[in-house]
């Protein structure tokens, strides 16, 4: 019995870490480049549903459509961060930084009531790819989708890193995240930087929406915001945020914990877990696990 | 002479001041009594809004103590209404349950007092709780604040969401159903609330503006020039924290006199809800947030087939305040009569000014415009560091 449902936990465990590293690495690297928490990326995952939702009724849910509208809906999801950033980031760069805390959650809220307004019931996942679920023993586990969703999560990750070190484009957004002024001397164009930075993270978020539909049944239009939105921030936070290693790390073990808690009887405190986990971290190294902890300069 | 010079001053600014405070004690005064009669019809929309905007400006007043004065965006507001609401709830049950015990005995005149004392007690758990988190939490700056006590309101939503379902547990909550019928043992009336609301505001603005207030201030200025000056920068952090938590605990145990409580009454939507108030009001004016608050809670009263558009509406207006006014419609300052008489004054110019300022800005933009279609040479020297913005 416990064998079983530990079998069961572990599983989920992997397939809802995987989404929340994706997530969270939108929230680090934008926190790297811009110091700011990105309230508004949790309803860009919502958005990124909602695309395949409308994606799947238009052309169909198979694996093969499932790639033609995971592209439509990373372009719409990083148009819609660009814009947001545009819109409500931007003008406020050099201000005190709550008052772009404050427009930050002002637009996720603006964006989630937008879409409260065009759709307001549950609605049903797409089922682009459809699994045969594994049996270990008693234990029933959706393997095969676990290990898709590991596997294409891993694949972006490293490809992400690749990108971030290797190319033109990562190097000038590692120099921004480093000293943006200096950056600027150097001929950096700082905005087109910070723009793609926040593309890259939305692109992130659409494809995990991808695994997130598969394997839950329904979604609604508040998803974004506590579901998938927040804890997918702990992890960032828990990792050391504007750390990479840290939020990919941070993601697996917030969904790991999610989920071997949800297998048990105490299930309904799961949340309290969670943030109970973030809470500890952040007085106890609020840096984060592979942050770096950086002098204030007086 | 010179001494003879001084004591006139001092007897007339000893005038001024007194005329001052009686001024303000008798708007008060009679804007409590307005209230309270215009609130009096039991079931009317009014009374609704009177309860509602009351409950609503305390805790708003409370939050700009964290917010505005301390300059700390603190989101966990619901999490403390939340708990306030329940101390309140659960305290009023158990008094009315244990009805032999001699306390109900030696305080006959139930009604008002059982709610003060009610509300008291609300508020003492609030604190306490706030006490608690206050020593980790306010290690932590600015998004880890707000993002801690985000996580505080959903803690606590969660705990008051799986709290025992039977009656006879003694806790006397039913999980996700809340509290239910407390305001069918004690219900709160206009004057009742409007009367917390003006003890609640006065005590946090005379907090505010005494020495402990200029302290508070100039942690919000500069910590680390206040913490050079002798101030005691955690000590002060860690009892705004405290008082902000205990009104916000009032708020609470007021609604639950008010409404059915839920734990989703209380989730982190009404954090926000609150933070908008404070930010239109403008973060550090208490009067901004007395006046936002109200035309808030009425808007959506007042406006049928509003609500469902409340929440936009809310978003909206934070986007613009933010973008075109970041300090808030009164900035840091409080209201005044003198500065409402020179309004229309600054107003006229700043119409004068408009088509000016209209027209330059609509050049720079059709500049930025051209300026991205145009085809750029490889390299732009303009003049040494001219343009490298700081």
């Amino acid at each position: 019995m416990f064998a079983q449902k530990f079998v069961e936990g572990l599983v989920a465990g992997l397939q809802i870490g995987s989404i929340y590293a994706l997530i969270a690495l939108g929230y680090t690297m934008v926190y790297g480049i811009v110091k700011l928490i990105n309230f508004a990326h949790g309803e860009i995952i919502m958005i990124g549903a909602f695309v395949a939702l409308a994606m799947s009724n238009l052309i169909g849910a198979n694996p093969f459509t499932m790639i033609i509208s995971m592209i439509a809906s990373s372009v719409v999801c990083a148009l819609v961060a660009i814009l947001v950033e545009k819109i409500a980031y931007k003008p406020l760069r050099n201000l005190k930084r709550i008052t772009s805390l404050i427009t930050a959650i002002a637009m996720s809220y603006l964006i989630q009531n937008v879409f409260m307004l065009i759709e307001e019931n549950q609605q049903t996942s797409p089922s682009f790819i459809k699994f045969p679920r594994v049996n270990f023993g008693n234990a029933s586990v959706d393997l095969y989708t676990t290990l898709f969703t590991v596997g294409v999560s891993i694949l972006l990750m490293v490809g992400l890193m690749v990108f971030v070190k290797k190319t033109r484009i990562g190097k000038s957004m590692r120099a921004v995240s480093e000293n943006m002024d200096a950056a600027k001397l150097m001929g950096v164009n700082v905005n087109t930087t910070i723009s793609i930075t926040f593309a890259l993270g939305a692109v992130l978020a659409a494809i995990g929406a991808y695994f997130y539909c598969l394997r839950i049944p329904f979604f609604k239009y508040t998803f974004g915001s506590i579901d998938i939105g927040i804890k997918p921030f702990v992890a960032a936070v828990v990792g050391g945020i504007g750390s990479f290693p840290g939020a990919m790390i941070g993601g697996y073990v917030i969904g790991m914990i999610e989920s071997l808690i949800g297998v048990t009887e105490i299930s309904k405190w799961k949340d309290v877990f969670v943030f109970g986990i973030l809470i500890t971290v952040l007085v106890v190294k609020p840096e984060g696990i592979f942050g770096k902890n950086v002098g204030h300069k007086v | 002479m010179m001494n003879e010079n001084i004591q006139n001053v001092n007897v007339s600014n000893r005038k001024r001041i007194l005329k001052k405070y009686l001024i303000n004690s008798s708007v008060v005064l009679g804007v409590l009594i307005l209230l309270s009669i215009l609130g009096n019809d039991n079931p009317s929309v009014l009374r609704n809004l009177i309860i509602l905007a009351s409950i609503n400006i305390i805790a708003a007043v409370s939050l700009n103590l964290m917010s505005g004065s301390l300059g700390e965006l603190v989101l966990g507001h619901a999490g403390f209404m939340l708990t306030g609401a329940y101390a309140a709830g659960i305290f009023t049950k158990a008094w009315q349950v244990s009805d032999q015990l001699m306390i109900r005995f030696v305080m006959q005149p139930a009604g008002y007092l059982q709610v003060l004392l009610a509300v008291i007690v609300a508020g003492l758990v609030a604190a306490l709780l706030g006490f608690l988190i206050s020593i980790p939490f306010l290690r932590l700056k600015g998004d880890y604040l707000a993002i801690v006590t985000l996580g505080f309101t959903l803690i606590m939503v969660t705990i008051a969401n799986n709290m025992p379902m039977s009656p006879d547990s003694g806790w006397y909550t039913s999980s996700s159903q809340g509290l239910l019928g407390v305001q069918n043992l004690l219900e709160i009336n206009a004057f009742m609330a409007v009367a917390l609301m003006i003890i609640c505001v006065t005590v946090i603005i005379l907090f505010i503006t005494s020495r402990h207030g200029r302290a508070i201030l100039a942690i919000r200025e500069d910590y680390i020039a206040a913490e050079a000056s002798g101030i005691k920068v955690s000590k002060y952090k860690v009892i705004t924290f405290v008082i902000s938590a205990f009104f916000a605990g009032v708020a609470g145990g007021v609604y639950a006199f008010y409404n059915n409580v839920t734990p989703t009454s209380f989730s982190f939507e009404k954090s926000i809800e609150i933070l908008v108030m404070v930010v239109l009001g403008g973060l550090g004016s208490y009067t901004g947030s007395i006046l936002s608050a109200f035309t808030l809670t009425a808007l959506p009263i007042m406006l049928l087939n509003f609500s469902r558009y409340q929440k936009l509406v809310y978003a909206v207006i934070l986007l613009i305040v933010m973008l075109v006014k970041p300090t808030g419609l009164f900035g840091t300052k409080e209201f005044s009569w003198k500065a409402l008489k020179e309004s229309p004054k600054s107003f006229m110019e700043w119409l004068k000014a408009l088509p000016k300022n209209v027209s330059t800005g609509f050049k720079k933009l059709i500049k930025r415009i051209k300026n991205t279609f145009k085809k750029r040479s490889k390299v732009v020297v303009k003049g040494g560091n001219a343009d490298v913005k700081k």
